[in-house]
């Protein structure tokens, strides 16, 4: 059988879109887990103040 | 603010939060301290100072010696709710490092009446009214008691039905009973040998009664003439009841 270089260029293109496209996902999730990780931090710094703030107000000094 | 920011947000705060953390306790522990000696030094002196229920062992901890100038119903009912065991003063005292004493105190009414305390060290006061002190159905032991012939006892051991151990020192000079309580030989025997000798006193001379329990009498009887009097030069074995009557006392 003859080979075709059209028909093996397809192949790959087809491969290679699909693989961009997973790439994409994983990105997308990636960034949204980064989103929500910096999310979680912000929370932990503002409890942190909260804990902060308390401590002062026990020990009788100003609050953070 | 990035995800770096916040961690360096979070890395800061933390080194505050444990930079706090020892004045956090520094503050609660003078709090403590400051509250303890505003309750040791009120304007009543300990009266019912550790009355009632909420107080036991883990909640009396005073942090100073007490040496009170009043002290009625002092430890009225301590524990009367019951955490689950009698305590022991003596212990109490020791763990906290602090000291207790009546040698202040005015008189010693209701001290101990109906706390769920067991064992006593040295309770010492003189010229005092013993009245109702030791009314109590938990009292099992009292170190050493001292007392002054003036001393006057009005139900003093009324009630004190597991007071087994007891040494006496100083004179008894009034009228005493100890019907309630199971003294043992030697806890009964320092008793009469505290009474004050009122044979050649002939307006006081048979004026006083010392009681027993029937439990205590019948010890004192088994025992037989265990206890000595000077007679015409002499000195004679008697028993209890005789000896009793030799002190110039009734029994």
């Amino acid at each position: 059988m003859a080979f075709t270089w059209t028909n093996k260029t397809d192949d790959v293109d087809i491969v290679l879109a699909s693989d961009i496209n997973s790439i994409g996902q994983e990105v997308a999730n990636i960034s949204s887990q980064l989103d929500g990780l910096d999310s979680t931090l912000a929370t932990i710094a503002i409890k942190q103040s909260e804990i902060i703030s308390v401590q002062n107000s026990l020990i009788g000094g100003e609050s953070a | 603010m990035s995800i770096a920011e916040n961690l360096a947000q979070i890395a800061e705060n933390n080194d505050i939060i444990l930079e706090n953390m020892q004045a956090v306790y520094d503050s609660g522990a003078a709090l403590y301290t400051d509250w303890w000696s505003k309750y040791q030094h009120s304007d009543y002196g300990y009266e019912y100072r550790f009355a009632g229920y909420g107080w036991y062992d883990e909640t009396f901890k005073p942090t100073e010696d007490m040496k009170p100038p009043s002290c009625m119903g002092m430890f009225y009912m301590f524990d009367y709710a019951n955490k689950g065991k009698n305590h022991d003063l003596v212990s109490m005292l020791d763990s906290l490092g602090i000291t207790l004493s009546f040698e202040r105190a005015a008189n010693m009414h209701s001290v101990f009446t109906l706390a769920r305390i067991s064992h006593l060290g040295e309770i010492r006061q003189s010229g005092t009214s013993w009245y109702n002190t030791f009314y109590t159905p938990y009292l099992e032991t009292i170190d050493r008691w001292v007392v002054d012939e003036a001393d006057t006892y009005s139900g003093t051991f009324t009630n004190a039905t597991a007071l087994a151990n007891l040494t006496v020192e100083g004179e008894i000079g009034n009228s005493i009973s100890f019907v309630s309580s199971p003294l043992t030989l030697e806890s009964a025997t320092s008793v009469l040998y505290a009474l004050k000798n009122y044979y050649e006193d002939e307006s006081n001379k048979y004026t006083k009664t010392i009681t027993f329990s029937t439990a205590t009498t019948a010890l004192l009887e088994d025992a037989g003439t265990i206890f000595e009097v000077e007679y015409s030069g002499s000195t004679m074995p008697v028993s209890w009841d005789t000896y009793v009557y030799y002190m110039g006392w009734n029994c």
